[in-house]
């Protein structure tokens, strides 16, 4: 780590935590967070800062507790313990907003009914006007959306929420490519404007464009955290290793298969 | 009332009203003989409303109904993420579902019923979803008594692959995830079996628990994988319900009728006995035939209604229920399941044969 204040720290024992950094430097901030499902440790006292106005990315592989780190942030799942700061203060679920995987929309309504439950919260909010950004159908229902759309339009409603913290949990899945890179370019607008981003992928290459810092969850204590200059180091502890046990899993099982299908024919 | 409230209330109405047009442009037949039949049993209901089982069945079927609705929300953590109370959301969405069965019980020999149907919607209202958040109601099993006993554990499970076959999926993963529940009524069932009025209501809930198993999609290559017509997959499917009803109906509805006949015996004698053994046995066939009739209407009328990894909880439950609401007639009831599987069986093997095709 560098001298200056980091982005995004990575703190693994409470040492480091307590005595390194200045806690009001940090917009968001996570303190010996401690979630399981049953007796399934998903993190075990995990401590991260994320800085206000950034993008943070989080990669991981399948199953390390991306969703579970946001869900915990926006309240969605509690926490065994831990604690979450915001500017200081205990973090409030409703300074949150998060995208979910599959967001959730009530059945047989259309596009622009759907926008127009985000105006309650936020009158100045006006999806239409937003709606140019993706060029929705909004008066369609939205049953008839592609999968893509239907992220657009979720995206849509969380912008709406005008949340101090932004937590999208797979955006770019089912996106397309230039969609990708306007979302990229939106984010970054939004973080100028003082939101914090918070994003998950599985792979790290389309984070490295557009975070400040990226997050790596690589086990349920091993949380660590690289400034923009460490991506390339980064990138190289996350390429993937070399699966040649797997592939001649593969090649044997397609071999039997093969026979057993010759034998049945 | 908040605006987003009423806003949100209005949406539903909306989508309602759509799904509603959408179904008279698609099948008009259909929705017309639905409506037909449910002005009927509410007819009929109406006339026999002075009856007390009567009273007790109108809550027991809303409660069921609502129970349904409220298990496969998943509008709960959006709700909240707009700052909207969910609960009021959820009691005002089944106070409307309650008007039917608030205004049969208002003209009812005891009004005073009518409130029933609304504190039972507020109670279910009040309990969180169940889709809420299912990974944290899944505890590991490793360390429960049952699952560390290997011995236990190899028995329970030779024993319930014998009665509920390892392909009938619903059943296997209705069991996991309704374990308790089922558990509960079940040997609920069993120790109130001396009791025909509570057996009843028991074997009631019995019964609807496993509609709930009929409600989950499941992807096309799992109908397709498993069987190679849709005769031999609906009647392989029938089975395998029919297994799993008898599984769980029989034993307590043999109890109950062995305790009635031992309470009505003027005295304890072998050969009266003996004279009870057809009343005995044709209790039995007719368990196992309500069974069957059961397992039939939850298969036909899934793959009646059929969408590819969609859920259809409400379309199996409304014709289910639909069904078992005639039954308590013989002719009614006849007449019922004749025009449910009349209009469900054709549409069930048109969709199969299409996906077979």
């Amino acid at each position: 780590m560098t001298d200056a204040i980091p982005v995004c720290s990575p703190i693994r024992n409470k040492s480091v935590a307590s005595g390194s950094y200045t806690i009001f430097s940090y917009m968001l901030e996570l303190q010996n967070l401690h979630i399981s499902y049953g007796t399934h440790i998903v993190f075990a006292s995990v401590n991260a800062t994320f800085r206000e106005g950034a993008v943070h990315g989080i990669v991981g592989s399948n199953g390390k507790g991306k969703t579970t780190f946001l869900k915990a942030m926006a309240g969605m799942i509690t926490a065994q313990s831990g604690i979450m700061l915001i500017g200081g203060e205990p973090l409030n679920t409703r300074d949150c907003a998060l995208l979910e995987i599959e967001p959730f929309f009530y059945p047989r309504i259309t596009g622009a009914e759907y926008l127009r439950l985000f105006q309650f919260n936020n009158p100045d909010f006006t999806g239409v006007e937003w709606n140019h950004l993706f060029a929705l159908p909004l008066d369609d229902e939205i049953a008839t959306y592609s999968a893509g759309m239907k992220k657009k339009l979720a995206l849509l409603g969380i912008i709406g929420l005008k949340p101090r913290v932004m937590l999208l949990d797979e955006p770019l899945n089912s996106l397309d490519f230039d969609t990708s890179y306007l979302l990229m370019d939106t984010l970054r607008l939004l973080a100028a404007h003082g939101m914090t981003i918070l994003l998950s992928s599985h792979i790290v290459e389309p984070l490295t464009s557009v975070c400040d810092t990226i997050t790596w969850i690589a086990g349920e204590q091993d949380v660590q955290c690289f400034e923009r200059s460490e991506f390339p180091t980064l990138a190289q502890k996350l390429r993937p290793g070399g699966h040649e046990e797997q592939i001649a899993l593969v090649k044997r099982l397609l071999g039997s298969h093969r026979s057993n299908g010759g034998a049945e024919e | 009332m908040q605006p987003i409230l009423a806003y949100i209330l209005r949406l539903r109405l909306n989508a309602f009203a759509r799904s509603l047009r959408s179904l008279a442009g698609r099948d008009p037949i259909g929705l017309v003989l639905a409506l037909g039949a449910g002005v009927a049993a509410t007819v009929f209901f109406i006339r026999n409303i002075h009856r007390l089982e009567m009273l007790i069945m109108i809550p027991m079927l809303h409660l069921a109904l609502v129970n349904f609705i409220h298990g496969m929300r998943k509008d709960a953590q959006f709700l909240a993420s707009l700052g909207v109370s969910c609960r009021a959301i959820f009691m005002w969405e089944y106070s409307i579902l309650a008007l039917p069965a608030v205004l049969l019980l208002a003209f009812s020999a005891y009004p005073q019923a009518m409130l029933l149907p609304i504190a039972l919607s507020a109670i279910i209202a009040s309990t969180p979803p169940f889709a809420w958040s299912h990974r944290r109601l899944m505890p590991s099993r490793q360390h429960t008594f049952f699952y560390s006993q290997k011995a236990i554990r190899h028995v329970l499970h030779r024993l319930f692959t014998w009665l509920v076959p390892p392909l009938a999926f619903e059943w296997w993963g209705g069991l996991r995830q309704r374990r308790l529940a089922l558990i509960i009524l079940w040997t609920g069932a069993l120790l109130l079996a001396w009791q025909p009025f509570l057996l009843s209501v028991v074997l009631f809930f019995l019964v609807i628990t496993p509609i709930e198993f009929y409600g989950m999609g499941e992807h096309r290559s799992m109908v397709q994988s498993l069987y190679r017509s849709p005769s031999q997959f609906l009647r392989l499917k029938i089975r395998q319900g029919f297994r799993g009803y008898a599984m769980l109906l029989t034993p307590p509805v043999m109890l109950g009728m062995a305790y009635y006949i031992l309470q009505n015996l003027p005295s304890a004698s072998a050969n009266l006995l003996i004279a009870q053994v057809p009343l005995f046995l044709a209790v039995l066939v007719a368990s196992l035939a309500v069974s069957f009739i059961l397992a039939s209407l939850c298969v036909v009328a899934k793959y009646a209604f059929y969408v590819e990894g969609m859920p259809f909880m409400f379309a199996v439950s409304s014709m289910v229920t639909l069904t078992l609401a005639t039954l308590w007639h013989p002719y009614i009831s006849i007449i019922g399941l004749s025009v449910s599987f009349s209009i469900l069986i054709p549409k069930a093997t048109k969709r199969l044969r299409i996906l077979f095709s």
